[in-house]
């Protein structure tokens, strides 16, 4: 029944929901939490690069605007409004610890690369393996600012107008900050080569 | 690498991150890339690179009860809210009960201060004024003690604990209050026995009579001679502008210069006037314990301690 709800309510805008959240409404603020948990959730795991910490972020950050839905403006983008809470608490975050070691440590797994390639032969698959972990450093070792579009863009497969929205960025600037981190990512790697 | 191959990099960036590929570069960056061969190994890293990313980055996509949490964190912080509200309520009642006590304690206060001050020469009412704090102390106890028997243990804690600070400031302030009339009845008591002793000295003489004592010690020390008798007029001055500090003040000086008890007892009666009767007393008493050398205006003191007893 309350899919039914969420499925009459998928023309309401997310301003109007908000408004009715605001007054009560739990089925709408559920409608919200459904349409924005993936974009939360990604942007605190490119923030974070730690799933953990991004499930955690992203359910606070729905757990506050809940909070503060009765002083919720419906002039102003809840999109907007949502991910600046994602945006801060994994500012917070960062500060209580440097959270860098995720996309790191997420080291080349060779058995479970093995298995899901299909036609490799074993030291194909393990030459791959290595330039995969080789690529998963360099993206850890971009700045934060760099790093969170890559994820977004190409982990996630966000488009530019999400990804702005997510970081509160220009469509922009979010272009010159790929581009940027594609020139970072591809000096890294021809360094390593050399 | 050049200054071009620089720009054409840049431009190689952007158009691999667009998407748009190496057919749509610009027309100079594609006849860059058919002549320099470092930069179409740049343009090929870029797309290797573009690529193997959606490859290398794991993508975790939220769990399946996301938004169970989320309503479990809200249902969580509305009973934490919930908490803090009746632990509110708790507090105002326990305040509410503080501020009955506390005006009952304050009245019973007020009532006995009233009584010390229009009383206090009368030793047996002063105590009775004296003994109804207590009285009206245990009667806020027993009121705040009784409201608070009601309560829960974890309240009467808290409430207690408030409690104790305003009863031990109006413990303080009645201490005070009682020291206060203590001094204030020993002056008078002292002032009493002066009066008694006064009374039955040998020889009277008023005031104006040992002025010319002054006029005596002159002739021993030039030096006094011309500022004893001009702080006596200064006193007499600041008298007559009804001036009784500034009076007792001439009249201390011109007493110390000449020793002069004209000049002791008209400090003693401005500085009465002056409501300061700690300073009159000694005044008086140094009067009197120098009635041996120069006996002189008892009179005037007996008339003074008559007229004090009389207002007591």
């Amino acid at each position: 029944m309350e899919a039914a709800m969420i499925s009459d309510r998928a023309t309401v805008t997310d301003e109007a929901l908000a408004k009715l959240a605001a007054e009560g409404d739990r089925a709408a603020y559920s409608t919200l939490v459904e349409r924005y948990r993936g974009l939360a959730f990604a942007t605190a795991y490119a923030m974070t690069g730690n799933s953990d910490d991004a499930e955690d972020i992203a359910q606070e950050a729905f757990v506050r605007a809940y909070r503060a839905l009765p002083g919720f403006d419906p002039r102003r983008t809840w999109g907007a409004w949502i991910m600046s809470i994602v945006r801060n608490l994994c500012r917070d975050a960062a500060r209580r610890r440097k959270v860098r070691s995720a996309h790191a440590s997420a080291q080349t797994d060779c058995d479970g690369i093995a298995d899901n390639g299909s036609d490799l032969a074993p030291e194909a698959a393990l030459l791959e393996a290595e330039r995969l972990g080789e690529l998963r450093d360099a993206v850890a070792a971009l700045p934060d600012h760099l790093r969170a579009p890559i994820v977004l863009h190409y982990a996630y497969r966000r488009t530019y107008r999400e990804i702005a929205a997510a970081l509160g960025l220009p469509e922009s600037t979010v272009v010159g900050r790929l581009a940027a981190a594609m020139r970072r990512l591809r000096r890294r790697l021809a360094t390593e080569v050399q | 690498m050049s200054l071009v191959c620089r720009f054409v990099e840049r431009s190689l960036a952007l158009s691999g991150v667009q998407g748009t590929g190496s057919a749509h570069v610009a027309p100079w960056v594609r006849r860059h890339l058919d002549r320099c061969a470092a930069c179409r190994r740049v343009q090929s890293d870029f797309e290797s690179i573009a690529g193997r990313l959606a490859e290398a980055l794991d993508a975790p996509e939220p769990s399946d009860a996301f938004v169970e949490r989320v309503w479990a964190g809200i249902g969580a912080g509305e009973r934490r809210t919930a908490g803090a509200g009746r632990g509110a309520i708790t507090a105002w009642a326990a305040a509410g009960v503080l501020v009955v006590a506390a005006i009952l304690f304050g009245s019973n206060l007020r009532t006995s201060e009233r009584a010390g001050v229009t009383e206090p020469a009368l030793q047996s009412h002063a105590q009775t004024a004296d003994a109804r704090p207590l009285g009206a102390s245990r009667t806020a106890e027993t009121t705040a003690g009784s409201s608070t028997a009601t309560t829960a243990r974890g309240e009467q804690r808290a409430a207690r604990d408030e409690r104790r600070k305003p009863r031990a400031e109006g413990q303080k302030a009645k201490d005070d209050e009682r020291k206060a009339n203590a001094a204030e009845k020993a002056a008078i008591r002292r002032m009493l026995l002066l009066r008694r002793r006064m009374a039955h000295a040998p020889e009277r003489t008023t005031p104006t009579e040992t002025k010319p004592s002054s006029a005596t010690g002159g002739d021993a020390t030039g030096a006094t001679t011309s500022s004893a008798p001009a702080w006596a007029d200064i006193g007499r001055y600041y008298e007559a502008q009804s001036d009784a500090s500034s009076a007792a003040y001439a009249y201390r000086q011109a007493w110390h210069e000449t020793g002069d008890t004209s000049a002791a007892y008209a400090v003693g009666r401005t500085s009465e006037a002056a409501g300061d009767i700690l300073t009159a007393v000694e005044c008086y008493a140094e009067m009197l314990e120098s009635h041996s050398k120069a006996s002189s205006n008892h009179d005037g003191v007996s008339h003074r301690l008559d007229d004090l007893s009389a207002r007591a």
